[in-house]
């Protein structure tokens, strides 16, 4: 039934002259549970479904959507994208060209353990409680929190080409945030990440295995430890960098470079363009030799793992960069004859209300062959960094500077005392270039950032990022205040 | 598409006639985006979004809070929602902190709907772009932006007899122009379409970018710095964000801590929160239903205010200011919504004439005030036209630069304010803000182009 709804607004823009037409039909549920100094703060569920009709006339798209699932309202959105188009096309250049793509059928779930819907919401409130309150250690613990969130998104596609796309996703996070505030500052401490939590497209599992009420009270001490630490140095000196701030680094230095739609200019007047340019694939030392990224839709588990993206192209996982080398762009459709040989799959909407851009997917550094040991072992002088505090880079994704919730010194090769308020600042193929050494696959972790925003209107995306800890030489940290 | 007043509020009613707690509140946001989005000097995005969603909030026993949110606005869709928001309330542990619903309010009348920018076609905003394209085309340069009409409706009814429903139009335009070595920008804000004058947009983008080619390296140091209103507008968001956040504030988190009354920045720093005058974007109630009035945050440089939500006035024994969030964003606190700043008597241009040496900042990129909340530490980078300003004349364009700096110091340090000011807006809030010359402004690196 569904697919003969989304059908029939294909149909009916082909049949008013839309060289291609597709319809992405999304039914979303969540399930937010959130606590805070002991009280319960959410207990919300929410229902969003609703289909959206991307065309193309006269060599340009047009987007309309709608939640309303009746015969007649497919055949007026698909006629309203196609008066967008119609209106897209007086003001082109070149037509828009969309990559050739065979057609696909079937039906792809992912996999889970537990669906954390059938976890009861008391359970999960329980739970939240009982960490929370763990992380007590100190009266100057003034605020303790947490949150689990669950969700499952079934979408199905269908194109002109004669795709009809069904998957459905399941995905779960949490995490816990501690504040202690003390002599006129205030110092946050997260578990087991600060970007939102932990996310992953598996079942309750994902909040079993973090084992909020066990961590909790070393989160709390270390607020306490944070809030009374002496402030971070400033100076140029090697960081070792923890996973969980390295998918933050990534993410921002490397993930959102090679986006091809805004190598291009796609996303000039809001997000940015990129120093990737097309003539630096394949040439370009991004860093040094043993730095390897790639961008894997294919991972299971990940937030950004799927088998088909939303315009009907095949999951995959490609190298961004190999051996220090620049290598491939994540693109789509219309951008892919860029670099030819396809598009690498990437074409990603936040829901069916939203026309479908180029995201990341699952973009990872591959594991080195260090140990922890070896990693600060090899420091004469430097920072131990940890999940982020505060993320801003230029808009060609050259100049970062990230702070940090938790940071150490490292003393001839031993971790050292806490510090607050690190940061550390360069551009990124100097950063990248400095880089000798990388944790091993022990080391390395998946995480999940589920509040990635790009795009006008905004979109906001769930992208997975796989790291290991690894370590910069010469960077430079902390600004006077 | 729009509900309109009558819909809205009837189909709200319904969902809390249903029943199945002690209390029920159900809002309803709706949505009719259209946005024409060009880069390359094509439009190469162009959307057309309408959305409804109904948010439950049951209350049991006084403090148990359910909460359901559905686009489904159906019968059988809102009954679901009902039922699933009741039987959440009835399984969730009490929430000390939830300050209860109100009752019937009363509501200013604000005047922010214009039937032009909700009628707006694609055909329009195409027509518009093409006129933007044309001023960078002149120079050979590239054209990128977005063109947005739409329209907002907001409404809530709750079981204590509260009823309110509010409804706006929103137009803007925004165009970055890039050369092979520069950038300008752009934009302008309304909530009539008319107001918009998209070939001015486009010449005064194309002239930035023009005139910022081939920058040239300026070293980090601290400078007198010239930010125009967009770039003023950011900072301040952050600040009402982290910093005039009700609950932040009671938490012991925010710079207000103990301050209020204080004289903390410059005498020629006045800051309001007021969704009611009609130069910004009105509203008259925040999303808890208590009616919006006129928050003096700071007055003469003096720490007055910060804003409240119903929970976190209820935390610091005081009334809500108006300012609570959507019941889904409710956890991030009371924000100001509305912010106008005090402008001053001269022009951008006696502004230059004044400055020895010093930059005029376009906008800011990526900014970020979570280094040091206490301090009001933020980060950010200049964008789309940075020029050094040197005896009183632009001298030349420079390489965009990091700032890394306590706005705590930046605002005690204005030297001069604009007299005109400028409208920043989203969907339900706004700032209207003067250009600001910051003395001593540090900037903190820089970068390559």
């Amino acid at each position: 039934m569904l697919k003969g709804l989304l059908q029939l607004a294909v149909d009916h823009a082909l049949a008013y002259g839309a060289s291609y037409a597709e319809a992405r039909y999304q039914n979303l549920v969540t399930e937010d549970v959130s606590v805070k100094n002991g009280a319960v703060q959410t207990a919300n569920r929410g229902y969003d479904k609703g289909f959206g009709v991307r065309v193309v006339y006269d060599g340009a798209f047009g987007f309309a959507c709608s939640n309303i699932m009746t015969p007649e309202e497919m055949r007026r959105t698909a006629a309203r994208a196609l008066g967008i188009a119609r209106a897209s096309a007086t003001v082109k250049r070149e037509p828009l060209i969309l990559d050739r793509l065979d057609a696909y059928v079937g039906y792809w779930p992912n996999a889970y353990r537990v669906h954390p819907f059938d976890v009861p919401l008391e359970k999960k409130a329980d739970l939240l409680l009982e960490a929370t309150e763990a992380m007590r250690v100190g009266d100057e613990i003034r605020v303790v929190e947490g949150f689990i969130h669950s969700r499952e998104a079934h979408k199905f596609f269908v194109s002109s080409i004669g795709s009809a796309i069904e998957q459905r996703k399941v995905e779960c996070g949490g995490g816990l945030t501690c504040i202690a505030v003390a002599d006129g500052d205030m110092q946050r401490r997260t578990y087991p990440c600060s970007m939102r939590g932990l996310h992953q497209a598996r079942g309750w599992e994902v909040i079993e295995e973090m084992d909020l009420v066990k961590n909790a009270p070393r989160v709390g001490a270390e607020a306490l430890e944070l809030v009374h630490a002496p402030e971070a140095p400033a100076g140029e000196m090697d960081l070792v960098i923890d996973g969980s701030q390295m998918l933050l680094q990534i993410h921002e230095s490397c993930g959102h470079a090679v986006e091809l739609d805004r190598v291009i200019g796609q996303e000039a007047s809001f997000a940015g363009t990129s120093f990737l340019t097309l003539d630096k694939r394949g040439s370009f030392i991004y860093g040094s030799p043993i730095v390897n990224i790639y961008a894997d839709a294919t991972l299971p588990g990940s937030l950004g793992y799927f088998a088909f993206d939303d315009e009907g192209v095949p999951a995959q996982k490609f190298y961004i960069v190999q051996d220090g080398v620049f290598c491939d762009y994540l693109s789509t459709r219309d951008t892919a004859h860029l670099h030819g040989g396809g598009s690498h799959g990437a074409c990603r909407a936040q829901s069916w209300s939203d026309f479908p851009i180029c995201r990341m997917t699952s973009v990872c550094l591959e594991p080195g062959d260090a140990t922890f040991d070896d990693l600060v072992g090899g420091v004469k002088r430097g920072l131990f960094l940890a999940s982020n505090k505060s993320w801003s880079i230029d808009d060609k994704r050259i100049n970062f500077q990230f702070g940090v919730e938790y940071a150490r010194e490292i003393e001839d090769g031993k971790l050292g005392r806490v510090v607050k308020n690190a940061l550390y600042y360069d551009k990124t193929p100097r950063f990248w270039g400095s880089c000798d050494a990388i944790g091993d696959r022990d080391q390395w972790f998946l995480w999940g950032t589920p509040n990635c925003g790009k795009g006008e209107p905004m979109q906001v995306m769930r992208i997975g990022h796989g790291t290991s800890p690894a370590r910069f030489r010469g960077v430079k940290v902390g600004v006077a205040k | 598409m729009m509900l309109g007043r009558d819909r809205a509020l009837e189909t709200l009613s319904r969902a809390v006639d249903l029943g199945g707690a002690d209390a029920l509140e159900v809002s309803l946001f709706a949505s009719d985006l259209n946005l024409t989005r060009f880069a390359n000097s094509y439009i190469h995005q162009n959307v057309s979004k309408w959305d409804a969603a109904v948010t439950i909030r049951a209350v049991v026993d006084g403090n148990r809070v359910g909460m359901v949110t559905t686009n489904d606005l159906s019968d059988d869709g809102l009954a679901r929602a009902v039922e699933g928001a009741a039987a959440a309330a009835g399984i969730v542990p009490p929430n000390p902190r939830f300050p209860g619903l109100p009752g019937s309010q009363e509501y200013p009348e604000v005047e922010a709907w214009v039937e032009q920018t909700h009628r707006a076609e694609a055909s329009f905003r195409a027509e518009e772009v093409a006129k933007i394209i044309v001023q960078s085309d002149e120079y050979g340069f590239n054209a990128s932006g977005a063109y947005v009409t739409g329209s907002n409706e907001v409404a809530l009814v709750n079981s204590l007899g509260l009823a309110a429903y509010h409804c706006g139009t929103r137009a803007a335009v925004n165009t970055t122009i890039l050369s092979r070595t520069s950038a300008g920008w752009s934009a302008d804000d309304s909530k009539d379409v008319r107001d918009l004058d998209a070939a001015a947009i486009g010449r005064r983008a194309t002239e930035k970018c023009r005139d910022g080619q081939h920058p040239t390296d300026l070293g980090p140091a601290e400078y007198d710095v010239i930010v125009e209103p967009p770039g003023v507008a950011g900072l301040l968001g952050m600040m009402g964000y982290i910093g005039f956040n009700g609950l932040a504030f009671a938490e012991g988190r925010s710079f207000a801590v103990d301050r209020l009354g204080e004289k903390l920045f410059d005498d020629k720093f006045t800051l309001t929160d007021d969704a009611r005058d009609p130069s910004g974007n009105p509203l008259p109630f925040d999303f808890e239903g208590t009616p919006k009035g006129r928050v003096p945050l700071v007055e003469a440089g003096v720490l007055k205010a910060v804003v409240h939500d119903r929970t976190s006035a209820k935390m610091v024994g005081t009334e809500s200011t108006g300012h609570g969030l959507p019941p889904a964003a409710a956890s991030y606190g009371a924000v100001p919504m509305n912010l106008f700043m005090g402008g001053g008597k001269s022009s951008l241009e006696e502004m230059i004439a004044s400055t020895e040496r010093g930059l005029l900042v376009t906008h800011f990129h990526y900014l970020n005030p979570f280094l040091d909340p206490m301090n009001l530490l933020f980060t950010g980078m200049t964008r789309d036209g940075t020029f050094l300003v040197e005896d009183g004349k632009i001298a030349r364009p420079v390489k965009n630069l990091r700032f890394t700096e306590s706005m705590l110091r930046a605002f005690s340090n204005i030297e001069s304010l604009s007299a005109d000011t400028l409208l920043i807006a989203e969907d339900y809030s706004s700032t209207r803000v003067p250009a600001v010359k910051f003395k001593g402004f540090r900037f903190t690196s820089s970068t390559e182009f």
